[in-house]
């Protein structure tokens, strides 16, 4: 607070510094505990501090409270790099040619940089190299290298140009590995992709792995970089401005030339991955192996298969025999079974025969199973041969015969043969 | 995450306000978007109501809806002055505490005061948790000046059985203060040393408090209030005048009628708000009794003199307060307005008799006040372990020795610059800048005085005007305004010189910035230090 009042000199009555009363006794009354400036009264009086003490160390916590919350904030991640004192001289109308991170300062980095380590080297080489700052220590003011610093960062932080710087940066090799070199494969092609990765459309990258990769992995490896999408472009490189050019003919003119170098260099920058790629698929250890791994399981499976149909032939010839011979046997079986039946018929037929002449001979032989005391008249005998032709149709087959002829017989010897005929020839004819 | 809010229990009516990410203080609505929640509690046929919708059935029910439970928390039965009649539920005493007697589900039941007081800030705090989506964590809620610790404590009980974790229970007043930042940020402009005139017109009581801020720690120095002066009891008034002229209408008579009361005064209520704003405003009831409606237009002036010896009552006990706290008018810096009924026009222009140029605030919304007040305490707090907070509101800790008189400088003319005011809790720290008085003067002087107020002036014998047509020649009688305390005797403290000071310097340009320490005991330390040249003295007294 400002008062609107003057001290004056001491009044010569005044003789030293002095305490001349205590304040008027003070009186105890409740303070209310609300709001922040009691929350401080508090504090002070629990860890007993006075003001100063207290404000002290608020602010310290507060100070560590900020600086816990911008611990991100610390700026080793960006390394600190001596400047080359040639850079420092540079003209910055050059400032196509300068290593647009070395200025910054993140020639470790380089288009690894996040854009807040960018923000922040550029900021700390701002307070380093402000033109202000350089006067105020006596320097000259001279703010050719601040220039360089803001193009810099001006490039960096436009995603546009920093990718076309990040084409054409001359501190990142564009080299091709030499294919005779007895280096370990890995080593030498490994940090190659990962340094071309950083072109890709398409991220992330498949890296090369190493000899424990999967096939798969290889395949994709390859199947990707053999169909790369690279956004690397070159107009940095462009050596004539199409800007700035009064006449509409000769910015075409530069326009077009630029346009076929960049093209150009396109097209060369392609067919120099296309041919690192080549020589690793060339090279890959892991390549020779599965082709091996392929051969050999491909003759492995040819061995397998020839044998099998070997196999699969000789079980069918034996199984073609076997059904030729079983055939034949079925054959002669019928055969002989066919033979055998003709046979039993014929020998059936004669015995029927036989039966019905043993019958016809033993009517003949009781006076054609009359009653006993009457005489044969041909009317009586034809009609006792009809009857037993009758007699004969009904009993079929060689058991029925048998039977009727066993009954006849018994007829005979009882003496009762009409009555048994009779009877005999109602029942087979009915 | 914590969510924390400020919860204004009042007795008629309840308001919720939480800290919304943009830093501002957002008052929650109810579910029927009602800022303004009506502490009422009731039971219909078989539902139990809780604001807005509890109050809307008061005409129809009015046995079994409860209000105005507020006051009677942490009483005795025998304290209660039961008015039970046919617009009032029954209170019976249930082990000496007053209860309400109610008829639930068609059956009697009987509800303890702090059983329906949980029952309603349950109520409140499912609205606000409902409003903001999640878990409510903690709340602050705001008490009266004049509740006794008993109260203070029957209601964080209750609150506590309602499922609120309540962080702290702080005064109506200096939530209000809080809320209206009163003190809390001191610059250049706005002095760290204060008081307020903290007036606060709720529904049903005027509540006056004269606080002090120093170093943005408050004291309230006085306090009164007035349970008959509030809000209803103006409406008490619009709902006479109303009565009168329908009976002038109509020759029915309702003065006996309690139930037309009652419908008159819904619409009175609302009348009342629109006068604040409008010079008139219309007012019908229908079928007020015997199946008469009444339709009107209220002027604003015919309700401003019927209200006129509240008014005069209101401001009486505001100069009763300021006598009672040994202050002048204008001692008062500041006028901080609270509760809806501050609102009316008459009531602050009368305010403006007394005081006719202190700062009367307005900014917050003057019923969300003490609500905002609780939500901001609530978040500052809100990180704190709960015994921490208990702790630190002990009374070894509030309890502080606070200055009697006033500690500064005199100038040449024997005025008197305030460096510690009085009722500044102890210990305190000032720092003031000066000048020095003369062109190359290479030595100041400061010399520390204790001041005591001048007596009072004698008390002018003021005639309460009922004659409103008068107004204007009331206001061209007091053109002297109300001075500020001065200081005229004083006792010397201590004197200390600053030597060998860049010489050559212009008068006042050097800036010598004097710290004076004042610790519990009374112990004073002085320290003048030139800014510039880092020259500094310290002196201790014994």
């Amino acid at each position: 607070m400002v008062l609107d009042f003057l001290l004056p000199s001491p009044p010569k009555s005044w003789s030293g510094d002095k305490f001349h009363a205590k304040i008027t006794t003070p009186t105890k009354a409740t303070v209310e505990p609300v709001g922040r400036h009691f929350l401080a009264h508090a504090r002070r009086h629990i860890h007993s501090r006075t003001f100063s003490e207290d404000e002290k160390v608020i602010s310290e916590a507060e100070a560590a409270a900020k600086n816990a919350a911008e611990g991100a904030q610390d700026d080793s991640d960006l390394g600190d790099e001596p400047e080359d004192p040639a850079m420092l001289r540079r003209d910055p109308k050059d400032w196509k040619d300068q290593d647009q991170y070395a200025v910054l300062g993140l020639s470790a980095l380089r288009y690894k940089a996040t854009e807040d380590q960018i923000r922040r080297a550029h900021r700390r080489k701002v307070l380093r190299h402000h033109p202000d700052k350089k006067a105020a220590h006596g320097g000259l003011h001279d703010d050719g290298f601040f220039k360089c610093i803001q193009k810099a960062f001006e490039t960096l932080m436009d995603p546009v140009k920093r990718r076309q710087w990040d084409s054409v940066d001359p501190n990142v090799s564009d080299a091709v590995p030499n294919p005779k070199s007895k280096a370990d494969f890995y080593k030498s092609y490994g940090p190659v992709f990962e340094r071309e990765a950083r072109f890709s459309n398409i991220q992330p990258v498949p890296l090369l792995g190493n000899a424990e990769s999967s096939q798969e992995s290889v395949e994709a490896f390859y199947d990707f970089w053999y169909k790369f999408d690279s956004w690397r472009t070159f107009e940095w490189m462009d050596k004539e401005d199409g800007e700035g050019h009064d006449s509409r003919d000769d910015k075409r003119y530069f326009e077009k030339k630029n346009k076929a170098e960049r093209a150009k260099l396109k097209k060369e920058d392609n067919a120099r991955l296309r041919e690192i790629v080549d020589q690793a698929l060339s090279l890959d250890p892991r390549i020779k192996i599965f082709k091996e791994q392929a051969n050999k399981s491909r003759n492995a499976k040819r061995r397998e298969k020839e044998e099998a149909e070997k196999k699969a032939a000789e079980a069918a010839a034996a199984a073609a025999a076997a059904a030729e011979a079983a055939r034949i046997a079925a054959e002669e079986t019928e055969k002989a079974a066919r033979e055998d039946n003709k046979k039993n018929k014929e020998l059936l037929k004669r015995a029927v025969r036989k039966e019905k002449k043993n019958l016809k001979a033993l009517i003949k032989d009781n006076n054609y199973f009359l009653p006993a005391g009457q005489t044969a008249g041909p009317a009586e005998v034809e009609k006792q041969l009809e009857l037993l032709d009758a007699l004969l149709d009904g009993a079929k087959g060689l058991e029925q015969l048998e039977a009727v002829r066993v009954t006849l017989e018994n007829g005979v010897k009882n003496g009762d043969i009409a009555e048994v005929f009779k009877a005999e020839v109602a029942k087979r004819s009915a | 995450m914590e969510t924390v809010i400020g919860i204004n229990f009042g007795s008629t009516n309840s308001s919720i306000a939480v800290l919304a990410p943009n830093g501002h203080f957002n008052v929650i609505a109810n579910a029927d978007g009602e800022r303004m929640i009506p502490s009422v509690v009731g039971f219909s046929n078989d539902e139990e109501v809780s604001g807005t919708q509890a109050l809307q059935q008061v005409v129809r029910n009015p046995k079994n809806t409860l209000q105005g439970f507020r006051k009677l928390i942490g009483k005795k039965f025998e304290e209660v002055k039961a008015s039970s009649d046919v617009t009032h539920p029954d209170i019976v005493s249930k082990d000496g505490i007053p209860a309400y007697k109610v008829t639930f589900k068609e059956q009697e039941h009987i509800f303890t005061v702090p059983e329906i007081v949980t029952k309603h800030l349950k109520h409140v705090h499912e609205e606000a948790e409902a409003y903001l989506g999640n878990k409510v964590t903690g709340a602050v809620l705001a008490v009266p000046t004049y509740f006794t610790e008993h109260q203070r404590e029957v209601l964080a009980k209750s609150a506590a059985d309602a499922g609120i974790n309540v962080l702290q229970t702080i005064k109506e007043p200096v939530a209000a203060a809080l809320a209206y930042n009163f003190g809390q940020n001191p610059t250049k402009g706005d002095a760290q040393d204060k008081t307020a005139l903290v007036l606060d017109m709720g529904a049903s009581s005027f509540d006056v408090t004269v606080l002090s801020v120093r170093s943005g720690i408050y004291t309230i120095l006085e306090t009164a209030h007035d349970e008959a002066l509030g809000g209803e009891a103006f409406t008490d008034e619009l709902v006479q005048l109303v009565a009168q002229e329908f009976k002038k209408k109509t020759k029915v008579d309702v003065s006996g009628n309690k139930k037309a009361l009652l419908k008159i005064r819904t619409a009175a209520e609302i009348t009342k708000k629109q006068l604040a704003r409008s010079a008139s405003a219309p007012c019908s009831v229908e079928s007020v009794a015997e199946g008469l409606d009444y339709h009107a237009s209220i002027n604003r002036l015919r309700f401003e003199l019927a209200a006129t010896k509240l008014f005069a009552k209101c401001n009486a006990l505001i100069e009763h307060i300021l006598e009672k706290a040994q202050l002048t008018a204008g001692a008062i810096d500041e006028i901080l307005l609270v509760g809806g009924a501050t609102r009316m026009p008459k009531f602050q222009s009368r305010i403006r008799d007394i005081f006719p140029e202190t700062p009367m605030r307005l900014d917050q919304e003057s019923d969300e006040a003490i609500a905002v007040g609780c939500a901001a305490q609530a978040s500052l707090i809100a990180g704190f372990e709960k015994e921490d907070i208990a702790a630190s509101t002990k009374e070894n800790i509030t309890v502080a020795p606070h200055t009697v008189k006033p500690i500064g400088v005199t100038g040449p003319n024997d005025e008197f610059f305030t460096i510690i005011p009085s009722h500044t809790p102890l210990p305190a720290k000032r720092v003031f800048e000066f000048g020095q008085a003369a062109d190359g003067q290479t030595e100041v002087y400061f010399a520390l005085y204790e001041g005591e107020q001048d007596p009072l002036p004698p008390k002018k014998e003021k005639v309460e005007k009922v004659d409103i047509g008068s107004d204007d020649e009331e206001e061209e009688e007091e053109e002297d305004l109300p001075v500020k305390p001065t200081y005229h005797k004083t006792t010397l403290l201590a004197e200390v010189v600053l030597k060998e000071l860049p010489a050559g310097a212009k008068a006042g340009t050097l800036k010598i910035e004097a710290t004076v320490q004042v610790d519990a005991s009374g112990k004073t330390i002085i320290t003048l230090r030139e800014k510039k040249s880092g020259k500094q003295v310290r002196a201790e007294s014994a």
